[in-house]
């Protein structure tokens, strides 16, 4: 019974974590790495919400598809950004 | 089971003002475009939280819709980021300001 | 060069001030709703997915009136309509990937780097001309250029 709570208490402080993550890191790549660690938390509510489908569509979709394409954009626009766009990213 | 749908529903909204955030202090296209899909899983979230908390299949049902909208969004919007990249080499979204007016 | 992960914590007080305020003003909204404690759940129903998917395509002969689900709602319009949305996006995706060079539009999709790879060792000076009616999309000049075996495929890639 509170088992669940528990469960629920864990994956929610890691889903926020690593949201914040996603906001706050300073290097897109980093950035995209904690996305995947969001998403991935967020398909575990799907499995305790009896919504199983819905959590491997969650993981095949966003994780296999949108995360890989967000990975390729990032990797391709990287190249001089590191650098330069950093600073201009703090003003 | 038994985690009250208040706790889903908060968990939702601290997701999407992460997202919310992100969009309002990042200036890089590619956070604009993790920060919406943040904000598309709190939506997902409440989805599937509700339809268990009602025992209706319709919110399921949605958030797979919401899914494959959310893909065919992300692909274009990339495809919109290599063009700006192209263009301006840079992914600044406050770059390109020649279509401004 | 590996980097560790930075956090960038600086000049972002007031949209956060913002963020915060706008979820505390949501969780006022929820934790003075009146949610019941316990959630009806899926009791009884056989499979949830084959239930969603008869919900989605429409299929209400098959779909279960008893159990504690009731019927749910018919989205094979909303399924064809995200469907054709798809492929919008496809087609927009392959749209913005096509580049201009020069004022001939280059498509995403040619294959320009193999054709002149396998007859640029075969003839140097006479089969030009066939190698640029050959590739696809590809103007004379680039073409002369990429005969030789490291610069494939051009700068621009």
């Amino acid at each position: 019974m509170t088992y669940d709570l528990i469960a629920f208490a864990l994956f929610a402080f890691v889903t926020l974590a690593s949201a914040l993550g996603v906001v706050l890191l300073r290097d897109p790549w980093h950035s995209a790495l904690m996305l995947g660690v969001t998403l991935l938390s967020v398909a575990v509510y799907y499995v305790m919400l009896a919504a199983e489908f819905v959590a491997m569509m969650q993981i095949l979709v966003y994780v296999g598809g949108v995360l890989i394409l967000i990975t390729f954009a990032v990797m391709l626009t990287q190249r001089e950004e590191t650098d330069e766009v950093d600073e201009v990213a703090q003003t | 089971m038994t985690v009250p749908i208040e706790y889903y529903v908060l968990l939702s909204m601290a997701l999407f003002c992460i997202g919310l955030f992100g969009i309002l202090t990042r200036r890089n296209a590619l956070m604009f475009l993790m920060s919406v899909e943040l904000m598309l899983n709190a939506a997902n979230i409440n989805l599937i939280a509700f339809a268990f908390y009602h025992g209706n299949l319709t919110g399921q049902v949605f958030a797979l819709f919401t899914m494959a909208l959310a893909a065919a969004e992300v692909a274009v919007g990339l495809g919109i980021i290599l063009v700006l990249y192209r263009n301006f080499r840079d992914v600044d979204v406050t770059v390109p300001t020649t279509m401004r007016w | 060069m590996t980097t560790g992960p930075k956090l960038r914590l600086d000049s972002s007080l007031a949209p956060g001030v913002l963020a915060v305020a706008l979820f505390v003003i949501m969780a006022t909204i929820v934790l003075n709703t009146g949610f019941s404690p316990e959630m009806e759940g899926f009791e009884g129903v056989d499979s949830i997915t084959a239930e969603i998917g008869y919900a989605m395509f429409d299929l209400e002969a098959l779909q279960s009136t008893e159990g504690s689900i009731p019927d749910t709602e018919a989205f094979l319009a909303a399924f064809l309509l995200i469907a054709v949305a798809l492929d919008a996006a496809l087609d927009a995706s392959l749209v913005l990937a096509k580049r201009e060079e020069e004022g001939e539009p280059v498509a995403a999709l040619a294959s320009r780097g193999t054709g002149s790879d396998g007859a640029g060792s075969a003839a140097s000076g006479v089969a030009g001309s066939d190698r640029s009616a050959a590739t696809d999309g590809g103007h004379e000049g680039s073409t002369v250029d990429a005969d030789r075996a490291d610069d494939p495929g051009g700068e621009s890639r």
